[in-house]
This record gives C-alpha cells, structure tokens and sequence, in this order.
C-alpha cells in the first residue's frame, strides 16, 4: 500500500505521526497553549525533511513490512530526535516549565486508547493520502468549507427529530415538526450548533469528542433517512396530512396537546398502517347510508368481508375534538352499544355530542354528561338519489356488474331498522337483521352482526 | 566550547532579527539563521523561541493554508519587537566589546 504513495505523503505521514508523539509528550500543559507551541508544527518537520533528501527513501521501501510505522518513526527521530526531547526543547524555548514528573500524567487507558486512536487515524490518513494530497482535493475542501453552516443547521436538525421520532408515535412523525415545543427545541438546537460550528460556544478541548461524536451520529442517521426519505416517497410527508379531516384547528391542538404532555385529546393517528377509512387518500370521519329509494339509514353496522367492523373513528379519535362546519363547539363522537354493552364504532352514522356536553372523568374518552344522549351528526345530504335496482321480479335492467343480483334491499324503508335481536337463521338470512344494503353484491356475507342498541333520540332523519 | 549554550542568550535577538528582515514561518527561520552561520540550532529552539517572542506580544501572527499539506504559521515583527530587537542589539555590541576585550587580553597574555 504504502509503496505506491507519493513520497510526499510518506514524508507528511511520518511527520504527522511525530508530531503527534511531540503533542503527547506536552500532554501535561493547557490544550490551547499545546496548539500554540505546535500549531504549524507538521509543515515546519515536512519541510525540514525535504530539505534533507534520502532522509526517507529507505523508509517509503520498506514500509510495507509489518513493523514499517515503528520504522518510519525512527527515522523521522533520527533527523529530529526523540519526540521527548524534541517536546523539552520546544518547551524550554518557549519558556515553559520543563515537564514535571510528578505533574506529568500518568499513562492511562485513555492515553492507551488516544495513542491507539492517532495511530489508526494516521494510517487512515495515509492510505488516503494519493487523494488528500492532491489539488483537487484541496478545492473540494474548499468548497465543503463553505457548505459547513448548512451542515451545522443539518445536524441541529436530525438531532431534533431523533428526539423528536423517540418522543412521538411514528405516524405522527413530521419532518419539520409543528408543536411549539419542538419547533423552539429546533431553534433551539440549530443556535447552538451555528455557535458550536462557529467556535464561539463550548470551546472546551473536552467537548471536542462529544461535537465529534454528535457529527458522526447525526451523519450516520442522516444520509440513512435522507435516502429512505428519497427512495420510499413521501410517507413520511404523508403522515402529515392524514391526521383528521375536517379538524381545521388540528395543527394548534396537535400542538397544545405535545406541549401539555397529551392532555385533552387530539393527535389522531389514522395515517399510513394506521387505522381508519380513506377517501381518496383523506380520512373519513363519519359515514351516511342511504337506501335504494334515497333515504337516509340510521344505526346501520359496516363490516368488511372479513367481518370486521369498518371504523372510521379510531381510539384516539374517540378521544379527539372535532371541529364540524357551521359549528362553533367542537365535538366528540360516540358510539352505539350492543345488546350485550359493548362500545361499537361501526354503526353509522355515528353520533356525537358538543363538549358542553360529556365530561372526561378519568376515562379514555368524553362521556356524554348525566341526561344528555348522542344526537345525529350533520348529514352531507337528507336524501340520495334513487337507484334503479334489479328487484327479485322481472328484471328490467341494470344488471349486477358480476352478474349475482342483490335482491336484499328493493326499495326499504326510511326509517331506522328496527333491531330486535332477531335469531340469524343461516348464512344468508344473518345480514337481513340491520344493516340491508351495504352488503357488496356478490361476495359473501359475514356471519351475523350484533344487533345494536337504537338510539333513543329516534332520530330518524339527519340532523342537519 | 558548547555554542548551544552561548546561543541559549542570544536566540532572542537572532531570532528577532531574522524575523525583521521579513516575515517567516518555523522552519524557513531556522534555515535562515543557518544559513547566516548557527548551523547548531535547533529546530525545536527557534519554534520554541518564535513561540515565545510571540506570546510576550513582539511578534505577530498568521496562518497560511497551503496547497499541498499543513498549513504554514509565519510570524512577523511589530514595533514593540523592533523595540526589543534595538535594545538588545545595544546590549550585544556591548557585551561582545567587552568580552572580546577580554578575551582578546587573555588570549595575548598567554
């Protein structure tokens, strides 16, 4: 390896190894006076070497032998000396107090593992030096130098939405966060690294690590997320978006919510995997059933083909104020109940109430206060357009797409079905009890619903 | 007789006058006071001494990157280093007349 350099970067290695030696041995002084006795110190030994050619010539030979560094700092100590008696010398010039024995520190594992460190970074240097030595790489230098307050703002940065994506669910994850809090924490952050990059802050020899480390991190988490960002879209855009619909003031409750350490309610998290039902890629909040003949449906249950209850409403939505058109008070949703108590999500049109009327009490979500009952939300419209559908006599026309006719739902009623806690006969008779026209054409039914609680409002039509 | 020691007093005003004939970094003042004839000093002496001259406020300082490796660190003479240099010149003329009298005398004597 070694061979092949120049042997100006053999020379530049040998003496940035021997000026390192030199360094150690004025370990004992403040950092600041060790850089300025030595600051300038490699291109003086260069120099002084090149002025003394053959000095190294044996060394750049030899110097793929195993034990070439221990040569190679040999000869440098032969042109100069030994780096210890090169430090006094330097040291009693300078007027300094000749290294105490006693004051001197002693070799400790950190010196071990800093030694070993200047070792590795030397041979690091060398192998690249053909590249570093080169004018192309000094003006590539020159140029990063001057993107380096982008790369103090950049890290400032990936800090903060570190800390930001530990703190916050990974739907919620925004690249530029919207909470105050973080985006003071960001401010915050990118000051102090400006003033750090700038030197004007923490200029300690003891923090020197830690702002290495904190580069390196922020590096290595940088570019993995920048080209995940770049290669898997926009998910992570996305996730900002789809937090809830109809929410207008959800960026201010986002962020009072953060702040407040998730007090109230709000931050629904419906995007990506997430739960929730999408119309063309924006969340529902809310479903209206209409009949063939147009009327609106109440308390109707949604299921999949899988028998699993479409909510539109997550847990967190549940606990979330929504803000609704025309409506000064926001509002929370609530659910229908099943014969055997329990909270369903899937039967629409979902109810609500104003938040004048539930109190949290320590539960999950706002129940409705003492005498108040969930009334109708605000229909889209009171009546849809009716269908021509194919009844179960003479088929005029409109043909199922698949072929299989529904017959279920020829012309039903407006108002709410009746839930009775029917007994579900078999197969086909179990999806008759409530919900008569929502089953898709053709595909199989689930097994029966749970017939649900009618709302005592009797609400027939919308609310609106 | 051991010149690094004579040169120990005498570095100061070596250095300073090297450095008042222009400015230069590390090793171009050492090859320079070589070249006049110290050929014995050594390199970490004048480094020290530059270091020295400059941390007691006679010399200045600045940083020239260079192309092709580490940066360079000249130094150059301000009015208090000039100051310095016409003093102990004086004090030089002095005390090499003196000695050279001295020595002179001895050596006729012997």
């Amino acid at each position: 390896m070694s061979t092949t350099m120049s042997p100006e970067a053999v020379i530049l290695d040998q003496v940035r190894r021997y000026a390192g030696d030199v360094r150690s041995h004025l370990a004992d002084l403040p950092p600041e006076q060790v850089d300025d006795l030595t600051d300038g110190l490699e291109a003086d030994l260069a120099e002084a070497l090149a002025d003394m050619p053959g000095t190294l010539r044996p060394v750049a030979a030899g110097s793929d032998l195993p034990d070439g560094g221990g040569t190679a700092l040999l000869d440098v100590a032969a042109r100069f000396g030994p780096a210890a008696a090169y430090a006094a010398e330097l040291r009693s010039a300078a007027g300094l107090e000749p290294a105490a024995p006693g004051r001197r520190r002693r070799v400790s594992l950190g010196d071990h593992l800093a030694a070993e460190g200047a070792k590795l970074s030397s041979e690091w240097k060398s192998v690249w030096a053909p590249v570093t030595s080169s004018s192309q790489w000094a003006a590539f230098l020159e140029f990063a130098a001057v993107l380096r307050p982008v790369w103090w703002v950049l890290r400032a940065w990936v800090v903060v939405l570190v800390l930001y994506g530990w703190f916050n669910a990974p739907q919620n994850f925004e690249l530029v966060p919207r909470a105050p809090f973080w985006r003071f924490l960001l401010l915050a952050a990118i000051v102090v690294s400006v003033q750090w990059g700038r030197g004007r802050w923490l200029r300690r020899r003891g923090l020197s690590p830690l702002r290495k480390t904190v580069d390196v991190l922020a590096v290595l988490v940088a570019v993995p997320f920048f080209v995940s960002a770049a290669v898997g879209g926009n998910t992570a855009l996305n996730g900002l978006s789809t937090d809830s619909v109809g929410s207008f003031d959800r960026g201010y409750q986002q962020g009072v919510n953060d702040a407040t350490g998730g007090y109230g309610a709000s931050g629904i998290s419906a995007g990506g995997g997430g739960s929730g039902v999408f119309v063309d890629g924006s969340p529902v909040s809310n479903l209206f059933a209409y009949d063939a003949s147009g009327q609106a449906l109440q308390d109707v249950q949604i299921f999949d083909d899988q028998g699993r209850p479409v909510r539109t409403v997550t847990a967190e939505g549940a606990a979330q104020a929504w803000t609704l058109p025309d409506f000064e008070q926001r509002w929370y949703f609530q659910p229908s109940f099943s014969t055997d108590g329990r909270e369903r999500w899937n039967v629409y049109p979902l109810r609500g109430l104003p938040e004048d009327a539930v109190e949290w009490g320590g539960s999950e979500r706002p129940l409705p206060l003492e005498g108040e009952q969930p009334r109708p939300m605000p229909s889209p419209f009171l009546q849809a357009q009716p269908l021509l559908v194919p009844s179960t006599g003479p088929a005029p026309q409109a043909p199922a797409p698949d072929g299989a006719a529904d017959p279920a739902a020829p012309g039903a009623p407006a108002s709410p079905p009746a839930p009775t806690g029917g007994e579900p006969s078999a197969d086909q008779g179990g999806e008759g009890t409530t919900a008569p026209s929502v089953r898709r054409p053709g595909a199989p039914s689930p097994a029966t619903a749970t017939p649900v609680l009618e709302a005592s409002t009797g609400a027939a039509s919308s609310g609106g | 007789m051991d010149t690094t020691q004579l040169l120990k007093g005498v570095l100061d005003a070596a250095v300073l006058a090297v450095v008042a004939d222009e400015d230069g970094y590390g090793y171009d003042v050492v090859r320079r006071l070589r070249a006049a004839g110290l050929e014995e000093v050594g390199d970490a002496s004048v480094y020290g001494t530059l270091r020295r001259l400059y941390a007691g406020g006679v010399l200045t300082s600045y940083v020239v990157p260079s192309d092709e490796g580490p940066h360079r660190k000249y130094y150059g003479i301000n009015a208090q280093g000039r100051a310095m240099l016409d003093t102990q010149r004086k004090e030089w003329q002095e005390f090499s007349g003196t000695l050279t009298g001295l020595l002179g005398t001895s050596e006729g004597a012997a």
